[in-house]
């Protein structure tokens, strides 16, 4: 449970980082960058099991990897809100009093 | 950002990989939340590890660089490098450490790759436990050792088959070369490349067929057999054999023994011919013992008769005497068993007087041109090994015209100011020997005078190293001029002697001389054990006047010397005899009588003269057979030098 609590600081900590990638490249039109962040997105929620926001990370790598980004911003949206609940629910799971 | 785990907990008995001591592990994750996953992971199943967390390539190259790791947990995807070459850059940064790819299941091909490069194992992310995770970074460690420690024993064996002197062949179960070393490629006489894939028969005859069932049906062996080379040369080899070290393969290592059996085969032939020349001396000893008594008695028959049928066939005798102790001389020279007498030679006289033999040595298809200089000075030497200097050298002259040539002897005064480096500066007479044959290499001018080389087949290699030991027991120098295909010289220079003249030696010779002086009154010893012999000189003595005191052996010799009263003009002693030998004897009478000559007699004549340690040159020799008639001429001389 101490590890759990720990790791959930950590991605709440880490997420508006990725997030802020994943829109910079989306904003600048950057298909590799978009790849990779979007990757790691993915492999940071899969951690916790998060099937629909790593489905949204992945779709998102994919399209940094075929370089057609006009899906993206709507799917980018979708994970935002994925990520937003997934780190609400994760956080009432550690308890209110998880540590900041 | 750098996190540091240290992960340190006390093994539990359940583990499946038994530790050692503490792994040191790289983490090399971008993802802070990977990252913890892993570091929790390995906390919680509890082993021994030192983790260190880098976040980037860049960084985790530097680490590398400073520390060995033993193992790298390697994200493949990280803010400055992604894929394979994340991979690539790691690996040959650290070639050393055990990598274990972290990946994504999306990816999973891309680690795959990086296994087949070189990477221990790759873990999929999200499917592993800690317990998984731990297991795969003690056998990805204890792979990568396994697989080091292979490589350094491949490395060691691949430096001992490469360097080794011994020939090494990997032959399979066809006959056929797997694999050779140069060793074994300089032994068959070709290349590498040319000896792999070819069938080691082919290199080999009916004595390997057998050597090989043999080694075939008992799995291990030695033996010999010769190996035949393609430009038709043959190399003696030692075989050790072992069979299958790999599936359906042998191994052969091959020494060359043709140098060795070689040097065995002239090292037991120069053995023979020293036995056979032992033999030849001690026979003609005694020979020249029982001609001794055969000559002495024909002439006392003679001496005492006035019959001219008895002198006539007396005379017979005492010509066959001389013509047997010629065979006995050649005998002795054959053995070698000269006896060594330094004196004051004339070269250009001893050249004169082998100038037959040479005609004969060189055969009739090379002219011989011989030059004696005028006024050539005396050198001390053995003109026995003279005429052997002078005749080996004309023989490997000769050697070297197959099909003729010119042969030139010459012998000069020459003044060495001791610029040549060879021949110290002084005063020398300068024998040459010349031919036009075929010269050689320097290589070949380094080697000449060695013990046992030789370029010819049939030759001992003796004979130029026999006359530069001769050379450089007179005192001199050898040097030699050649040039491939421009015949060779060869220049022998004998110091001049300090002495400039020829002294009267005492006749030590068996020639029949005219009427001299032999008679006289004076007491002689004779010792001799050869019983016929004493009696007839004894006989012949008396007849001449001389009071004869007769010994049997050294011992009586002796006894006589201390215990006869009177004076004792000469001992007359043989030198090989039982109890007190000649050399004892001398001894003796230069103690107790100084004034006493000695004259040595011997049917050895040979270097056993030398081993015995008596000074020739103070004492007088005649060597058996001697005439009656020579001994009185000796003795006489010998009494007359003395007072």
């Amino acid at each position: 449970m101490e590890l759990l609590r720990e790791l959930v600081a950590i991605l709440a900590e880490e997420c508006p980082g990725m997030l802020t990638r994943i829109e910079t490249a989306v904003a600048e039109g950057n298909a590799d960058d978009l790849q990779k962040s979007s990757h790691k997105m993915k492999g940071s929620v899969l951690q916790f099991s998060a099937s629909e926001a790593a489905a949204f990370a992945s779709q998102l790598e994919e399209m940094g990897r075929t370089s057609s980004l006009a899906e993206a911003p709507t799917v980018l949206a979708r994970l935002t809100t994925e990520v937003t609940l997934l780190l609400e629910v994760l956080n009432k799971m550690v308890g209110q009093g998880a540590p900041e | 950002m750098q996190v540091d785990v240290q992960v340190k907990q006390t093994p539990t008995p359940a583990m499946e990989v038994r530790q050692a001591r503490p792994l040191s592990v790289l983490l090399v994750e971008d993802s802070l939340v990977d990252a913890r996953v892993v570091s929790g992971l390995l906390k919680a199943s509890g082993d021994q590890l030192e983790c260190h967390h880098v976040l980037g390539c860049a960084e985790a190259l530097r680490a590398l660089e400073t520390q060995h790791y033993d193992v790298v947990l390697l994200d493949l995807n990280l803010p400055d490098s992604s894929g394979y070459e994340t991979f690539a850059s790691i690996y040959r940064v650290a070639p050393r450490a055990a990598i274990l790819v972290l990946s994504s299941s999306d990816i999973e091909e891309l680690a795959i790759r990086t296994v087949r490069e070189g990477a221990q194992d790759y873990l999929v992310k999200g499917s592993f436990d800690g317990r998984l995770l731990l297991r795969s970074i003690r056998y990805a460690f204890e792979r990568n050792r396994a697989e080091e420690a292979l490589r350094n024993s491949e490395a060691t064996v691949r430096a001992i088959f490469e360097n080794s002197l011994d020939g090494i062949v990997i032959v399979g179960r066809n006959g056929i070369c797997r694999e050779a070393n140069s060793a074994a490629a300089i032994l068959f006489g070709t290349s590498r490349q040319d000896l792999i894939g070819k069938n080691i028969h082919r290199f080999t005859g009916q004595d390997f067929e057998e050597e090989w069932v043999r080694f075939r049906r008992s799995n291990t062996g030695r033996g010999q057999f010769w190996v035949r080379r393609e430009d038709g040369t043959k190399r003696l080899v030692d075989c050790c054999f072992s069979a299958n070290i790999l599936p359906e393969c042998d191994l052969c290592m091959l020494r060359d023994m043709t140098e060795q059996q070689s040097l065995e085969d002239q090292l037991r032939h120069s053995q023979k011919m020293e036995a056979v020349g032992r033999l030849a001396g001690g026979v003609a000893h005694d020979f020249n013992n029982i001609m001794g008594i055969i000559s002495g008695y024909a002439e006392l028959l003679q001496l005492n008769s006035t019959d001219e049928t008895v002198i006539s066939r007396t005379d017979k005798i005492l010509s066959a005497i001389l013509k047997a102790s010629s065979l006995t001389k050649q005998l002795l020279a054959f053995g070698h068993k000269q006896f060594v007498s330094p004196k004051l030679l004339d070269v250009s006289a001893v050249l004169d007087e082998v100038k037959s033999m040479v005609h004969c040595l060189v055969g009739a298809e090379v002219q011989v041109i011989l030059k004696a200089g005028e006024g050539v000075r005396l050198v001390k030497a053995d003109q026995g090994q003279l005429e052997q200097v002078i005749l080996n050298l004309a023989s490997n002259a000769s050697d070297a015209m197959p099909l003729g040539g010119t042969l030139t002897l010459s012998v000069e005064n020459y003044t060495s100011t001791g610029l040549e480096p060879q021949v110290l500066a002084g005063e020398y007479v300068r024998l040459s020997v010349s031919d036009t044959g075929t010269g050689m290499d320097s290589e070949i001018q380094s080697h000449i005078f060695e013990p046992f080389f030789t370029t010819k087949k049939a030759h001992s290699g003796l004979g130029l190293s026999t006359v530069y030991g001769i050379v450089k027991q007179s005192g001199g120098y050898i040097t030699v001029q050649a040039a491939p295909n421009g015949g060779s010289t060869f220049r022998v220079h004998l110091p001049v002697a300090a002495e400039a003249r020829i002294l009267p030696a005492v006749p030590a010779d068996t020639g029949w001389s005219g009427q001299s002086g032999t008679n006289g009154h004076e007491t002689i010893l004779l010792v001799d054990d050869e019983d016929a012999l004493r009696e007839a000189a004894a006989e012949y003595l008396e007849g001449c006047g001389y009071k004869v005191l007769k010994a049997r052996d050294g011992k009586e010799g002796m006894d006589f010397l201390n215990s006869y009263q009177g004076e004792i003009a000469a001992v007359v002693s043989d030198i090989v005899m039982p109890q007190v030998s000649g050399r004892g004897l001398v001894d003796h009478v230069r103690n107790t009588r100084p004034d006493t000559g000695v004259l040595l007699i011997s049917g050895y004549a040979d270097d056993a003269v030398v081993r015995h340690g008596i000074f020739l040159e103070t004492t007088a020799f005649l060597q058996k057979p001697f005439t009656l008639q020579a001994l009185g001429e000796t003795i006489r001389s010998l009494i007359k030098r003395r007072s």
